[in-house]
């Protein structure tokens, strides 16, 4: 992990951001990525190990792992060098356990909540006429008929068609969208894309150019997520973004494992960041949980062939 | 001029009168005057409003007390050295107690008692379990199994006691 | 340890992007339940023809001229009209004290019915008709709390057993408005409704909450101090005196019979918005709800 480049750190000059809480650290002084890797003593700063730190209370999990500790960017210079400092991240947040198969069942659910087909097709007795027998049964040598509206004939009903509007609305348990959530950002955490940027609005032009050399030389993948805390983003941002399709900016509270999964790259300023953890703390924390999806009574019907192996 | 955000669903904008911008049909329900509506006045006692306010808390768990109690509950024993040290770790519901449940298929026959929340590693969980279980029982029949995925331990019978009372031993 | 989070979290590392295309569901989660029927229409599950529609079956139940099973198995009627009856689901003392050591509930405060529902531990539903607490006796040997405690129906165990401990225990009935308001305190203020106040217990639940072995809150206080010390005999042990303890104000604060909320008097309207609280002033509400 990242462990073996923070002995650098002990060049730079500390001083906290944020009063409350001393997580965000910052440097007075840019840091190349080229000289950090040659740097392996050991680590100055420890992570914190008291949870109060994140607005938790009581977290059993900073017993047996530490706070993850990412870089926080800016989107000052295109350059690759551009980072500000190091943050602390609560491990149950982004280093939850890898469940892709609650990434599975959160991305089927955002994509199936809202699906409905509109197919219907009209029976026999749906169309037009057709009540009385054309023909008596017998002695006119033609087939037997009771309605010229049947299947078989042209325009007659359809048989087994779809019939009315279908709905595949379902909702999946709120610990199972919770530790989604988790698993999405810790799997993106992971894997290198997930990057905090100490404010989205310190791009300095809105020019849609600079924004995708300065995606580019940073190796943010084709497609780049941009969270902003608010719902209003910074006009440069939105003003680079609005003409390319492929960066797109969404306020915190539309955050999704959809999403998160389909851009290569999410970038989280740092307000959205704590806002994420604080919101994740309290619906791990909250002890109504149980009773949030007590409206919801509706689960999907899932057809398996399998029977459960035994035990 | 704001881009169009990507929205997975349409937020809850709800249509929230300030108690300033009231509609004229209203306004006659608002005059202190009007002889058809109740007379009223603002409480001035200035510890009415603590009252109301502890009406509602936060639902939050509150944090786990560091002692035990009489009813036989006991808080996590370990610190972050002794934690680290062990191959495993269970981890502690929200409510502070012990995840161990038992699961019943076929109305009955088949009764499993769960682990879950497990760290580290659960093969590790499973054979200390294992044995546990073996010198309780006398034999060596137990059988047991472990989902990685789920971070969970089982094992066959109704073992929800045993298996808590392990677990508490080694200070989960 | 090899904490196993970290470890499949490196895996990942080096494996492609977790991306849409890559993402399934783990095999056997959930085996085949009931086949869908109703939403199929094909033959397969509605035969035609045959000699079972043609059929003239006799009416459902019909079992050839006696014997009929629904009248041969006998009726016992302990359930019937439960739905207009009074529920008061139950709350153990084991429960009780376990939520103590847990830090749930506070026990420096009085504890009521708002207080046990705001752990979020105990399924209290008005629209169930469920009245309030009905605390029992089990766990009753791990007890050790000294409490002060209004629920709405306990029996003569649970009552020695926390008088016993210096604690004090109170009935008091709730009508259902009361109730929804107690259960969610925070619902029932944004309905916009004013406070409401206590009505008395209905007829057949009148004498229980007047009845001083009941420590209703109805009953006379000194036949109550009277049969706290009868009950400390007929159980066997000593009475602590509760006036030379230090929480003595907590233990005997009590509500007043139509008051609903510690602090706030019936008819009071709270305004959730701009943070304050109203009163009636006309003369008629103010009789009213201070009757």
């Amino acid at each position: 992990m990242a462990s073996n480049v923070i002995g650098r750190l002990a060049r730079l000059s500390l001083s906290s951001v944020r009063t409350d809480r001393n997580v965000f650290r910052y440097s007075t002084t840019a840091v190349s990525e080229t000289s950090l890797e040659s740097s392996a003593s050991e680590p100055v700063s420890v992570p914190p190990e008291d949870a109060s730190v994140f607005g938790d209370v009581d977290s059993c999990t900073l017993l047996y792992q530490d706070a993850l500790e990412s870089w926080v960017e800016t989107l000052k210079v295109k350059e690759i060098a551009s980072k500000v400092g190091t943050t602390y991240l609560h491990p149950d947040v982004f280093g939850a356990f890898p469940r892709t198969d609650l990434l599975h069942w959160n991305c089927y659910w955002q994509k199936m909540y809202r699906r409905i087909d509109w197919g219907s097709a009209k029976c026999t007795f749906e169309m037009k006429g057709g009540g009385r027998k054309p023909w008596p049964q017998k002695g006119m040598g033609k087939a037997r008929h009771g309605s010229i509206r049947s299947p078989l004939w042209h325009k007659g009903g359809k048989a087994l068609g779809p019939r009315g509007p279908t709905s595949y609305y379902f909702m999946l348990p709120y610990t199972k969208r919770v530790h989604g959530l988790q698993a999405a950002l810790s799997c993106k955490f992971a894997q290198n894309d997930l990057r905090i940027v100490d404010s989205l609005d310190s791009l300095p032009t809105d020019d849609p150019k600079f924004l995708e050399d300065l995606c580019e030389q940073r190796y943010w993948g084709p497609s780049v997520l941009f969270v902003h805390e608010d719902e209003l983003a910074p006009r440069n941002l939105t003003m680079a973004c609005d003409s390319v399709g492929h960066l797109n900016i969404m306020p915190v509270f539309g955050l999704n494992v959809y999403s998160m999964l389909k851009h290569e790259t999410v970038v989280l300023s740092l307000k959205s960041c704590e806002m994420i953890q604080e919101r994740i703390i309290y619906a791990l924390r909250r002890s109504d949980a149980h009773l949030v999806d007590s409206k919801y009574k509706v689960r999907p019907i899932i057809e398996r062939t399998e029977q459960p192996r035994p035990l | 001029m704001l881009r169009r955000v990507a929205l997975p669903f349409l937020g809850r904008a709800g249509q929230r009168l300030s108690s300033t911008d009231i509609p004229e049909k209203h306004l006659d329900k608002f005059d202190v005057d009007n002889p058809n509506y109740t007379k009223f006045e603002v409480v001035s006692d200035p510890d009415v409003w603590s009252h109301v306010e502890r009406l509602m808390p936060k639902k939050i768990v509150p944090p786990s007390p560091t002692e035990g109690g009489p009813s036989g509950w006991t808080p996590v024993r370990l610190t972050r050295e002794e934690a680290r040290e062990l191959p495993y770790f269970v981890q502690r519901t929200r409510n502070h107690m012990l995840p161990v449940y038992q699961r019943v298929d076929i109305r009955g026959p088949r009764y499993v008692t769960v682990v879950r929340k497990v760290q580290g590693d659960p093969w590790a969980l499973r054979n200390a379990l294992k044995e546990h279980i073996k010198q309780i029982r006398g034999t060596d029949d137990v059988t047991t199994m472990v989902n990685e995925l789920t971070q969970t331990v089982g094992i066959k019978g109704q073992l929800v006691e045993e298996v808590k009372d392990f677990l508490i031993m080694k200070g989960f | 340890m090899v904490n196993l989070r970290i470890k499949s979290l490196e895996v990942l590392r080096h494996l492609p992007r977790v991306a849409l295309n890559n993402l399934k569901d783990v095999p056997h989660s959930s085996w085949r339940k009931a086949k869908r029927i109703l939403g199929s229409r094909r033959e397969v599950n509605w035969p035609q023809k045959g000699q079972k529609q043609r059929q003239q079956y006799a009416r459902l139940g019909f079992a050839g001229g006696s014997n009929r099973f629904y009248l041969e198995v006998p009726k016992e009627p302990y359930n019937e009209g439960h739905q207009l009856r009074r529920h008061y689901p139950p709350l153990s003392l084991g429960t009780l004290q376990l939520m103590i050591d847990t830090g749930r509930i506070d026990v420096s405060k009085p504890i009521d019915l708002g207080t046990i529902c705001n752990t979020c531990l105990f399924n209290c539903e008005p629209k169930d008709r469920h009245f309030g607490v009905h605390l029992t006796a089990e766990g009753i040997d791990k007890f050790r709390a000294k409490l002060n405690i209004e629920v709405q129906y306990a029996k003569e165990p649970v009552i020695a057993a926390i008088e016993r401990l210096g604690g004090v225990i109170t009935t008091a009935f709730y009508n259902i408005l009361c109730v929804e308001a107690k259960v969610d305190a925070e619902k029932f203020l944004k309905r916009g409704l004013p406070i409401p106040r206590r009505e008395l217990p209905p007829e057949d639940a009148f004498e229980y909450y007047s009845d001083a072995k009941n420590r209703g809150y109805l009953a006379d206080p000194k036949i109550i101090a009277e049969e706290r010390l009868k009950l400390s005999q007929k159980y066997g042990y000593e009475l602590p005196d509760i006036s030379k303890d230090p929480d003595f104000a907590m233990l005997t604060y009590r509500k007043d019979p139509r008051q609903v909320f510690d602090g706030l008097r019936p008819g009071w309207l709270v305004n959730l918005r701009d943070k304050i609280v109203l009163r009636p002033t006309d003369p008629e509400y103010i009789k009213y709800y201070e009757s």
